[in-house]
């Protein structure tokens, strides 16, 4: 261990790689402006870099990328829908702060989460602050964010923020502002816990230089405080954290952090309220909710009672906590202050609330709701930054100095006739962090931010990471760090004193006890198990129909006569029952043969816009289930999906099908990605509900389809039957089978034993009920003594299957084979209500209680 | 003063069973200086496993409760008797002037002109731009009367715009009511409220119901057989005064109001989030008689 704090020499750099370090005049740089302790530490961190050299350093940005891409820190970008997966961007500088400094940024914050949780109650309380005008009314009855369901509603321990961030930058003259409050569902403080996790490995040499003070002990805090909001006393309340979904900006922090904190990670729909209480579907049974720590928006959290266009919520979710049964944090409603226009207000509502001044200022703020303020704002909008009162309304923000005469003259019509939606800020000269850059393989100063994260507990003191997230902007001039426009995140450093080691023995606490909490335990949800039947459903679907396209245009090539062709049309009956074929042959000319007629057909059947279970939209549902549970899943599965050549097919289908080698090439390709589709599922897939679930999709759609085929094409014998049985042989993938079995003889009889009753023939029915059969003894429901509804149609559809007669299905009447026709129909039946059964049991619970 | 029997009955019918519904009802009448409510009766098949009676944000009777066994047909009928009081005609010539209405929401020196201000902002449903300003603004001038103004632009509503049900839907935005100059009394009534908001004046949105026959030799009023909707405008002096832009009136003892909020989304009568079922189909049956005329 190296020796600490002890006096260091200045730096001399003059000759190494990062001797061109220059600060840009004007502005306050972490390094070279700082004074004290941490510039000591600063100049001893590049001191050592400098000796290690540049190309030691870019190792270490290469290990530091790898790291990223191997855990899959990614955040989303909205406005890039065909990519929305962008991998996180770190630079392993670290941000170095001085314990003094930070705890002097600990009290200012902690000051104002007190005063934004006091205005909060005021607001959603007597509004004694807007009868008295410290706070303009038209910041909160004309907020869209002011939620009045929840106006009187006082949250347990009158704690509205739980967890409360904001945005510093630093002034020229060193000191720290504000720049935003994020008070509705802060972002980042997973991916700054990861930051570290990836600076810990990557600079370990560095770091123990100094004494850098933990992360972890603040995770601690986090998860007690979410678990001392119960409203229950439980000895251990359960606590998920509700997101938006696979699709918002941040959804890996979202997973990560509940992976960290040991809570569930649970979509809108997973959760129900039943009795004013909340519960999470699970397929165990329900599972009541005691802490719901939502990354959604207050907007979107209750259908009922805020937008009614919501499906990301869960109705009746504020009634729940109007009777005091759940607690939701931070509470909904917060976001009523995330407005610019706060800032110009808090000097003087904190002597008023707090009796003390605001320990932190923010930047000058002018608010056009007023009339002076707006009349300024008008006169200096050249010099002013003009952002918009109510973010949620998606306005843009305004550069003064960038604007030209007539933008500025449009702006200030925009001001005067919504004056309310204005507010004005001074520029902000932010100082600048070193960074690396790849480009000029130098090292560069850079605009930077740090969001810092709090946690308040019912009673305890407000506590504040010691760390934060740095995001510097992605060029020079720049002075937006967001991560949307290039934005790069850095670590934070804080430096302790010499016994900031002691928080590494409260680290090893922490992670230990979470390693016996959390789980391999959590159940699956039962809209996960839904997504999962519905992986297995949609991907066999898409597999029997790229299968079946395939034999019916072979079919129509080795047609020799009339009855081979009627034959071929039997079979696309039964293979797309809902297509309207004699709808299709009216629409074309009455000259054209059955061949077209059938071309067309399978027109349809590919990527017919208006046929809705034409294949394109199969698999496009498929790629949607699939995405939907891809923490469950192999990464593979996603990515085959993806490369799927699925957006050619409707272009494709536009020429002939039959005898174009191009639609044969890409379909038989398709068919080779869904073979290895089933492959990752079969290999990657550890047995337990999950698979059960897989499976259990795709045997029950595999069967049900061949049900229907099978009755279609053997209920009544035709003629040249023949030529119709070799075709099932092929969709069932049997032909080489039968012909090893019973040479090239067409008996129906033969082709029944083999596709229906064999129960070693991967592709039969009765293979498909046993694996039924056996899953449904998996499920978590099972008991032996006690067969439920699900148990019986199982066991019934395979029993059926096995004790089958051949003969007695080759058996005419007539015109139909009556036992064909009966057991295929009572099969299908048998299929649907099990499938029933198992969504209203396990996926909707209608028919189970709580 | 004219006591009302009003029947409101809601049938919902889904396509597949529904494993579990929340619903909020705002079917009770409020009781104020005109109107109140003296009895009232919500019966709801099937038996809700759970029901809440609440006074919401704007002082509206709120039922809350939900369903959680399966169904696939819920009813909801509510039974209230109502008085309502002939409120005696303003006197529009001591009404203030949109001047003075601005200046006094600015003072907010009482619990009502407090109350006033939160009627003059935008909402989610009710926004306006400067189309909607620009059509408003000869109707309000600053030493114009207020009441005047509202009435004027009642009246230019009555004879300009088309009663249509097939125009427009619940989701019509106030703009496209404006271009397309049809609608329904939702329509109308948050047109009305866009314009005198857009000029910084009070006004809220009425939900209620209309007398279903009038007295003989009347004229039966559009939006009899439904729900109805209008506007209440606040006068420093005189309070709040109700006018019905669909019929160009001011309200009289034929209407009865059930509550009010800033627009449509705050009152809705009956709503509901429900899990599962399909498509949906509503049908909505209202009846308003009167059961003792007393001249007051």
């Amino acid at each position: 261990m190296q020796q600490q704090n002890q006096p260091l020499s200045p730096l001399e750099v003059d000759s190494g790689w990062l001797a061109s370090y220059q600060q840009t005049r004007g502005f306050f740089d972490e390094w070279k402006s700082s004074k004290g302790a941490v510039a000591m530490h600063w100049d001893e961190f590049f001191r050592k870099l400098d000796r290690l050299g540049e190309s030691d350093y870019r190792q270490r940005e290469d290990q530091l990328e790898r790291m990223i891409a191997e855990n899959g820190i990614t955040y989303n970008v909205y406005s890039d829908p065909e990519n929305t997966n962008r991998l996180w961007k770190m630079d392993a500088i670290p941000l170095l702060l001085d314990q003094a400094e930070f705890d002097e940024i600990e009290r200012a914050q902690s000051q104002r989460s007190r005063l934004l949780n006091l205005i909060l109650e005021d607001i959603y309380g007597d509004q004694v602050l807007l009868k008295e005008n410290l706070y303009p009314v038209g910041l909160v009855f004309g907020n869209p964010t002011f939620l009045r369901p929840v106006h009187g509603l006082l949250p347990k321990g009158r704690q509205f923020l739980h967890n409360y961030s904001s945005d510093l930058a630093r002034s020229p003259d060193g000191n720290w502002w504000c720049l935003t409050d994020r008070l509705d569902a802060p972002s980042g403080l997973g991916y700054s816990i990861e930051n570290r996790v990836i600076s810990t490995r990557v600079m370990a040499d560095l770091m123990a230089g100094h004494p850098v003070r933990r992360l972890a002990s603040y995770l601690g805090h986090f998860a007690d405080a979410l678990k001392q909001a119960s409203p229950r006393t439980v000895e251990n309340p359960f606590v998920v954290l509700l997101t938006p979904g696979s699709y918002n900006e941040t959804y890996f922090e979202q997973s990560y952090l509940a992976r960290t904190l040991g809570f569930p990670l649970v979509e809108g729909a997973d959760l129900t309220v039943r009795d004013d209480r909340v519960y999470l579907k699970t397929i165990h049974g329900m599972k009541r909710v005691d802490v719901i720590f939502r990354r959604l928006d207050s907007e979107w959290c209750d259908p009922l009672e805020f937008r009614s266009d919501s499906l990301l919520g869960v109705p009746g979710l504020i009634n729940a906590i109007r009777q005091d049964q759940v607690s939701v944090v931070n509470a909904p409603g917060v976001g009523v202050l995330e407005t610019p226009a706060l800032a110009a207000f808090l000097p003087l509502i904190c002597p008023r609330l707090l009796g003390e001044d605001l320990l932190m200022p923010s930047i000058a703020t002018w608010w056009c709701g007023q009339k002076n303020e707006r009349q300024y704002v008008l006169d200096n909008l050249e010099h002013l930054v003009i952002k918009p009162t109510f973010p949620s309304l998606n306005q843009k923000s305004y550069f003064g100095p960038s604007l030209t005469k007539k933008a500025l003259s449009e702006l200030k019509e925009k001001i005067r006739s919504h004056p309310d939606e204005f507010t004005a800020q001074e520029m902000v000269k932010q100082a600048t962090t070193p960074v690396y850059d790849d480009e000029s393989t130098s090292l560069v100063p850079r605009h930077f931010m740090v969001r810092t994260f709090q946690v308040s507990g019912d009673e305890s003191r407000p506590f504040t990471m010691p760390g934060g997230l740095c995001r510097v902007a992605h060029s020079a001039i720049s002075p937006d760090v967001s991560m949307q426009v290039g934005g790069i995140s850095k670590d934070v450093w804080v430096i302790g004193d010499s016994d900031a080691h002691k928080e590494q023995a409260l680290v090893q606490q922490f992670f230990a006890k979470q390693s016996l909490s959390i789980g391999s335990k959590t159940p699956l949800s039962s809209r996960l198990a839904d997504s999962l039947y519905w992986v297995g459903r949609y991907f066999d679907r898409a597999d029997g129909m790229i299968r079946g396209i395939l034999v019916i245009i072979n079919a129509l090539r080795e047609i020799r006569n009339e009855d081979d062709l009627e034959n071929v049309l039997r079979f696309v009956e039964g293979f797309s029952p809902n297509l309207n074929l004699e709808q299709i042959r009216a629409s074309m000319k009455p000259e054209v043969g059955v061949t077209e007629v059938v071309e067309q057909a399978l027109r349809q059947i590919i990527a017919g816009p208006s046929f809705p279970d034409r294949l394109t939209h199969v698999l496009s549902e498929l790629g949607r289930v699939t995405f939907s549970v891809k923490e469950l899943i192999s990464a593979d599965l996603p990515r085959l999906l993806r490369s799927m050549p699925i957006d050619e097919l409707p272009k494709l289908c536009e020429g002939r099908l039959i005898g174009d080698q191009e639609v044969y090439v890409v379909l038989t390709q398709l068919q080779d990605s869904m073979a290895a589709f089933a492959g990752i599922i079969a290999e990657n897939t550890v047995r337990g509900h999950d698979w059960v679930f897989i499976n259990l999709g795709r045997r029950i759609e595999r069967s049900m389809n061949l049900s229907v085929i099978l009755r279609s094409c053997l209920e009544a014998p035709v003629s040249s039957e023949g030529f119709l049985l070799w075709n099932l042989l092929e969709y069932t993938d049997s032909a080489v089978t039968y012909r090893r079995r019973f040479l090239t003889r067409m008996r129906v009889d033969a082709v029944c034993q083999l596709i229906i009753i064999d129960p070693t023939n991967p592709r039969s029915l009765a293979f498909q009920f046993e694996e039924i059969l056996n899953s449904v003894r998996l499920l978590p429901h099972y008991d032996p003594s006690n067969n439920t509804a699900i148990d019986r149609l199982a066991l019934k559809a395979y029993s059926d299957t096995v004790i089958l007669e051949p003969s007695e299905l080759y058996l005419v009447e007539d015109g139909y084979r009556p036992n064909v026709r009966s057991f295929l129909r009572d099969s299908y039946d048998h299929l649907i209500r099990l499938s029933n059964e198992l969504s209203h049991y396990y996926f909707s619970f209608v028919s189970r209680g709580l | 003063m004219i006591s009302y029997s009003i029947t409101h009955k809601t049938i919902y019918r889904y396509q597949s069973p529904v494993a579990c519904s929340h619903h909020v009802a705002r079917l009770k009448a409020v009781s104020n200086f005109r109107q109140s409510c003296e009895a009232f009766q919500l019966a709801i098949s099937p038996e809700p496993e759970q029901l809440i009676e609440r006074v919401d944000y704007f002082g509206n009777h709120v039922h809350q409760f939900s369903l959680q066994k399966p169904h696939q047909e819920f009813v909801a009928e509510s039974k209230s008797i109502v008085a309502v009081e002939s409120p005696g005609a303003p006197f529009p010539e001591i009404a203030a002037t949109c001047h003075e209405v601005r200046e006094a929401l600015h003072r907010s020196d009482n619990e009502e002109l407090f109350d006033a201000m939160q009627f003059t902002y935008p909402s989610t449903v009710v926004r306006f731009d400067d189309a909607i300003a620009d059509f408003a603004s000869p109707f309000f001038p600053d030493d114009g009367r207020f009441l005047s103004g509202v009435l004027e632009l009642a009246e230019h509503i009555y004879e300009h715009f088309v009663f249509d049900p097939t125009a427009t839907d619940v989701t019509t935005p106030v703009n496209d009511v404006l271009t397309m100059k049809r609608g329904v009394c939702q329509d109308f009534a948050q047109f009305a409220i866009a314009c005198i908001r857009s000029m910084g004046l009070p006004v809220r949105y009425v939900s209620g119901y209309l007398l279903t026959n009038p007295p003989e030799g009347q004229k039966r009023l559009e939006g009899a057989d439904a729900s109805h909707a209008w506007i209440s405008i606040f006068d420093p002096d005189l309070g709040w005064i109700d006018v019905d832009p669909t019929n160009n009136m001011i309200c009289g003892n034929q209407h009865i109001v059930v509550g009010h909020g800033r627009d449509f989304q705050d009152v809705s009568l009956i709503g509901g989030a429900v899990t599962g079922g399909g498509s949906h189909q509503i049908e909505v049956a209202v009846t308003v008689t009167p059961i003792e005329s007393v001249r007051a």
